[in-house]
């Protein structure tokens, strides 16, 4: 049993005999391993450069004895000769056994020992354990804690193991208690703190890290704030310093951020000069966004390249190079800009190479690429595939850069690699809404099946008024075409009993093409076939209701034509959207009529937080075949379309019964101004103000007979709250009904949550 | 410091330890026997069962399909023991881990590039072992499938009527995997291809040298109905292929 | 809506076109002119392939060719052009596609594998698709 090995020190110098080369010379008879228990004498000697039957040479015993080193399976290594015999003395590097942390609260064993690289039965090196202390550190202090200690122990076990054990002493944890602004004039402390990634530590940011002190966060910082003031036009902006000094107590730290925001510069002389054949400057000017006179805006700089790059990569030239030449007057605080536009590099696109992809089809991505193999490469194109690749939304990451090929020098390899993110989602969800009341909901949708591309989604709500289930399937590319299709399946069964005294059931499936002409203009096309059932008819129902007994078919054809020039869809905050469509009820089926709605909505900033909203939408329905419309298929007017009212409050109703019967037209407009509560934005808390307007035509029954109804415009005014809650979106509105008529029902309070309002 | 609690730490001969590890292998318990592998290597670290449970814990972790834990066990075993008579085994074992990973053509073949790699340092190291003539006969078939990439891309392109990528990616089969299946068919898209573009001659060319080297080949018989019988030798009639000629212009309404 | 028109390939420039004169010119000079080819001839006598199209596609119609320009640029065995030759989209022919591919292996994803996230054996037999 060899003797406990030394803690394992620092490599003892190679006794090698006679470094003068003295008695050198002679055969190696056979090379003697001694020492080593666990490791092979063969292992041993296959990683040594000298052999049995080599000549004696001190410099390659040298070499072997690195290399042995270098496997980090030796705690020392000698190597001498007896005789014609070369002996090597090994003392083997313990193995260890088992790991241990204590000490560690804020992050558990398992995490810990997933960023540690040494393992149970791994060979334990000093170096290897020093690499791993500093790992822990590492980890600790992207946490936010910086006063932390980590001390590793050595436990001696038989057969050469040993247990290994991190004390670690995490120490308080170190927040940002304050951050103070030196030399800003022009920008608040306040608006420059929202500019920031590092926040001061509040109790509400409790989710969030961002309070913890990490300086990579505060370069991050300086970068923001760089990019902060070249938007509001201060060229000369510089960060001086930015220090962060640990309070007294340790505990957390003070950021002082020096500045100098120098002069604001304003867009003096812009210029486009074009060096490409038969190509005017004229013809470009229009994409130059910034306008002279108006104040310095560096981002503004870089849309302008990019619209002029896609614009004459647009009018078929295929190299082109937009650089900016920048003149800075300092006297008169103006900036002159000459986007300089010639001829590229004349490269070709080789190859394009998709990696990353485990589950999505190659052709899935390759599909949305502006360029194919063998077209002129170009940046604007290269950019804009990146966009839509990224907006398919499978992925988590995605990289596409080209790398120069090896084959010709005018030739580049467009390299994409994605990592995939799970497009599955199983979601569930409790709410309760004006309309359908107190409801669950389980959704399971996958976003791109079998990676192909393909959408598909079904869901179940059950909700006090309503329940429905529907199942929905899109292919986004049919035929190998830009053309999406898809089909949906549902079954909703609605209580209507408080407006008009019966129950709907309806089954349907609905077959749907779409397409775009550009990036804004979609163009929709649908075929429904829906059985409708109205049931559970009150015995005091009016006797409209009645009339409308029994199963009804519907079969129509509907097109929708959409043009949409907003800045997001999610959260729109400029830009405006126009959408028509007709549908077409009586290829067949009991339901003959012609419904065309218009819909429009603009978004106005009206300042950075301040969003106006204005929207507006007219329908009209007219039956053609010999019968009414039903009175499913009209419009009601009430609740979310005119808030202040009830649902289908406002909509012509049966005197006695005061049961709803709907109108054949419709009109209405609202106008709504959303307002951050001054409340830090971490808490999501907006608030809105709103005017809404409503008109409803008369019901469609020709004679009309015993009902209620009135063409004169409602109107109602009110505020809200929305809160994107970690639960889920809410949404509460308080209204108050201006004009009225008697016979309308009002609801002054309405309340959403946890459902798509 | 104690034993961490769940997994008590009861001392046992290795005899014992190996054989319970190896009867849950028959017993088809791999993830047992990955573990029971692991405990014989941690108790007795200097036996020699030591080393040979190293392999078998990398052999159940590969047929519990737990290829990522299996590569690891065996490139401990591989540095540990570079000498040991069972090393060839380790390499092709940890080759057969990648190449029973790859995924199909339309997807990353990050794990047919990795396989290829440790099936040629099979192939490279043991030469003459028994495990290389396998390993010979799965590089043949992986580069097969890298092959059957670049053709589903290719045909993709062609598909979209973007016949020089196409024509591209065909030539690249040709000319870097000329010994795998595709070689026909890529043949046959080229003369697809170029008659698509209008170079007869070089459609000629493509289906003359698909004719040359692959007579019985269905592809042929493709390239010859669609470059114009006349011009070019029939496909090879003596061939088993032949009554397949009969049947399918029987079918042919064009 | 104005349809945008989309320039696919290589198309060398004219007037350095003209300059390629059979006979007189060799590899080098080509390549210096007109830049590495978009394809060369994979077999037989060396050719050099310029190859490029202007596109356009609307709505949900087929990517449409407007017009295309193949230029052929045939050397002889000492590497001198031999002959330049240029075809349009007019000698073009409509080539009806074989569907039969080439069979792979490879593990097909199955739904279930997707949503259990492992993946079966490549080679396996039993467990292709």
């Amino acid at each position: 049993e060899a003797g406990l090995p030394a803690a394992a020190s620092a490599p003892q110098l190679a006794q090698v005999f006679g470094q003068s080369g003295g008695q050198s010379g002679g055969i190696v008879d056979q090379v003697v391993i001694e020492g080593n228990q666990r490791i092979e004498a063969e292992t041993v000697r296959s990683y040594m450069v000298i052999q049995a039957g080599d000549p004696f040479d001190a410099e390659r015993v040298n070499r072997s004895l690195k290399s042995l080193f270098r496997t980090g399976l030796f705690a020392d290594v000698a190597i001498g000769r007896q005789g014609n015999d070369l002996v090597v003395r090994v003392v083997e590097n313990p193995i260890i056994n088992r790991i241990a942390f204590e000490g560690n609260k804020r992050i558990d064993d398992e995490e810990l020992s997933g960023e540690v690289q040494l393992r149970p039965r791994v060979v334990y090196t000093r170096t290897k354990v020093q690499d791993d202390v500093k790992r822990i550190l590492d980890l600790y202090r992207r946490r936010g804690r910086f006063a932390v200690i980590v001390d590793p122990k050595i436990i001696q076990l038989d057969q050469n193991r040993v247990d290994l054990a991190f004390e670690i002493n995490e120490g308080p944890p170190t927040y940002v208690r304050r951050i103070t602004f030196v030399g800003n004039q022009h920008y608040s402390d306040s608006s420059l703190r929202e500019e920031l990634a590092t926040k001061e530590e509040r109790w509400y940011r409790f989710l969030s890290a961002n309070d913890t002190y990490d300086p990579d966060r505060l370069t991050y910082d300086r970068e923001l704030l760089r990019r902060f003031y070249l938007r509001k036009g201060y060229a000369d902006f510089r960060v001086r310093s930015a220090v962060a000094e640990l309070t007294p107590d340790r505990d957390s730290f003070f950021i002082t951020i020096a500045v100098d925001e120098g002069e604001r510069y304003t867009f003096g002389e812009l210029a486009v000069e074009v060096a490409l054949p038969d190509l005017t400057a004229e013809t470009l000017m229009p994409h130059v966004v910034p306008e002279s006179g108006g104040w310095y805006n560096a981002d503004e700089v870089e849309e302008t390249i990019q619209a002029l790059t896609e614009e004459v990569g647009n009018l078929g030239y295929a190299f082109v190079d937009v650089r900016p030449r920048v003149r800075r007057d300092r006297e008169s605080r103006r900036i002159d800009v000459t986007f300089d536009v010639q001829e590229g590099p004349r490269v070709f696109v080789e190859r394009i190479d998709i990696t990353g992809n485990v589950r999505t089809l190659d052709e899935v991505i390759r599909r949305e690429f502006r360029l194919v193999e063998g077209d002129a490469f170009n940046a604007a194109k290269l950019r804009r595939s990146r966009e839509r690749i990224r907006a398919l939304g499978f992925f988590d990451k995605v990289e596409v850069n080209n790398v120069p090929s090896e084959e010709a020098p005018d030739r580049t390899v467009i390299q994409v690699d994605v990592e995939e993110r799970s497009t599955g989602e199983l979601s569930l969800g409790v709410g309760w809404s004006t309309l359908a009341g107190a409801l669950f909901n389980i959704g399971l949708r996958e976003r791109n099946l079998l990676g192909r591309g393909q959408d598909l989604k079904a869901n179940l709500e059950i909700g006090q008024y309503q329940q429905n289930i529907d199942l929905g399937f899109t292919e986004p590319y049919f035929l190998d075409r830009p053309l999406s299709a898809g089909f949906d399946l549902y079954m909703t069964e609605t209580d209507v009993q408080e407006e008009a005294s019966h129950d709907r059931a309806v089954i349907g499936g609905r077959l749907r093409m779409g397409w775009q002409y550009n990036e804004a203009l979609s163009h929709a096309v649908a075929y429904t076939l829906e059985q409708t059932e109205v049931e559970n008819i009150a015995s005091d129902a009016s006797r409209y209701i009645k009339d409308q007994a029994g199963e009804s078919m519907l079969s129509q054809v509907s097109h929708t034509l959409t043009y949409d020039k907003r800045d997001s869809i999610v959260e729109p905050t400029e830009g405006y959207l126009i959408a028509f469509s007709n549908d077409f009820a009586g290829l067949g089926g009991d339901e003959q009529f012609v419904r065309t709605i218009v819909s429009g909505q603009q978004y106005f900033p009206l300042t950075d937080d301040w969003i106006l909203a204005l929207k507006a939408m007219a329908g009209t329905i007219n039956a053609w075949g010999d019968e009414d419309t039903k009175i499913h298929r009209r419009f009601t007017l009430g609740g979310s379309n005119l808030r202040g009212f009830a649902v289908a409050g406002a909509s012509p109703r049966d005197t006695g019964t005061n049961d709803v019967v709907g109108g054949n037209w419709i009109g209405t407009a609202t106008a709504e101004v959303r307002f951050p509560l001054g409340l830090p934005e971490e808490l999501g808390l907006l608030g809105k103000g709103f005017v809404d307007v409503g008109a409803i035509g008369a019901p469609d029954e020709s004679s009309k007979a015993g009902l209620s109804y009135a063409t004169t415009p409602r109107v109602a005014a009110g505020v809200g709250l929305i809160w994107r809650s970690p639960m889920g979106p809410l949404s509460m509105d308080f209204a108050y009904p201006l004009v009225k008529e008697d016979f309308d029902e009002t609801e002054y309070f309405r309340f959403n949550f946890g459902t798509r309002f | 410091c104690s034993g961490d609690g769940e997994e008590e730490y009861v001392e046992r001969p290795v005899e014992d330890l190996y054989n319970q590890a190896m009867d849950l292998l028959r017993a088809e318990e791999y993830g047992a026997a990955v573990t029971a592998f692991e405990e014989v290597e941690r108790q007795h670290p200097y036996s020699t069962w030591a080393t040979k449970a190293q392999l078998m814990a990398g052999f159940s972790a590969y047929q519990d399909r737990a290829y990522d834990d299996a590569v690891v066990s065996l490139d401990r075993f591989i540095q540990l023991h570079p000498g040991n008579p069972d090393i060839a085994y380790a390499y092709y074992l940890k080759a057969l881990c990648f190449y029973e990973q790859i995924s199909d053509v339309g997807r990353d073949q990050k794990m047919t590039s990795l396989a290829l790699s440790s099936l040629n340092e099979v192939v490279g190291r043991f030469p003459d072992s028994k495990y290389a003539r396998d390993a010979r006969l799965k590089i043949d078939l992986a580069n097969d499938h890298l092959a059957g990439k670049q053709m589903s891309i290719g045909r993709w392109y062609l598909r979209q009527d973007q016949y020089l990528a196409a024509i591209n990616r065909f030539i690249t089969v040709i000319r870097d995997y000329e010994t795998t299946t595709h070689v026909p068919e890529a043949l046959y898209r080229l003369s697809e291809a170029y008659t698509a573009l209008g170079l007869e001659q070089e459609a000629l060319r493509a289906a003359a040298v698909l004719g040359h080297n692959f007579p019985g080949d269905p592809w042929y018989q493709d390239a010859y109905r669609l470059v114009g019988e006349g011009k070019l030798a029939p496909p090879d009639d003596e061939s088993w292929m032949s009554w397949d000629l009969g049947l399918s212009s029987l079918f042919d309404d064009d | 809506c104005a349809q945008d028109v989309v320039p696919r390939g290589n198309e060398p420039n004219p007037d350095m076109l003209t300059q390629i004169k059979p006979g007189e010119v060799g590899r080098r000079e080509v390549a210096a002119l007109l830049g590495t080819p978009s394809t060369r001839s994979a077999f037989g006598q060396e050719t050099w392939y310029y190859i490029s199209s202007k596109t356009a596609q609307w709505a949900f119609m087929e990517q449409e060719e407007l017009d295309r320009q193949v230029v052929a640029i045939d050397f002889d065995e000492k590497g001198v052009v031999s002959q330049v030759r240029t075809l349009g989209l007019e000698d073009g022919q409509q080539v009806g596609l074989v569907d039969r591919e080439t069979p792979t292996h490879g593990n097909e994803l199955s739904l279930i594998q997707q949503l259990l996230g492992n993946v079966g054996r490549f080679g396996d037999t039993s467990g292709e698709q």
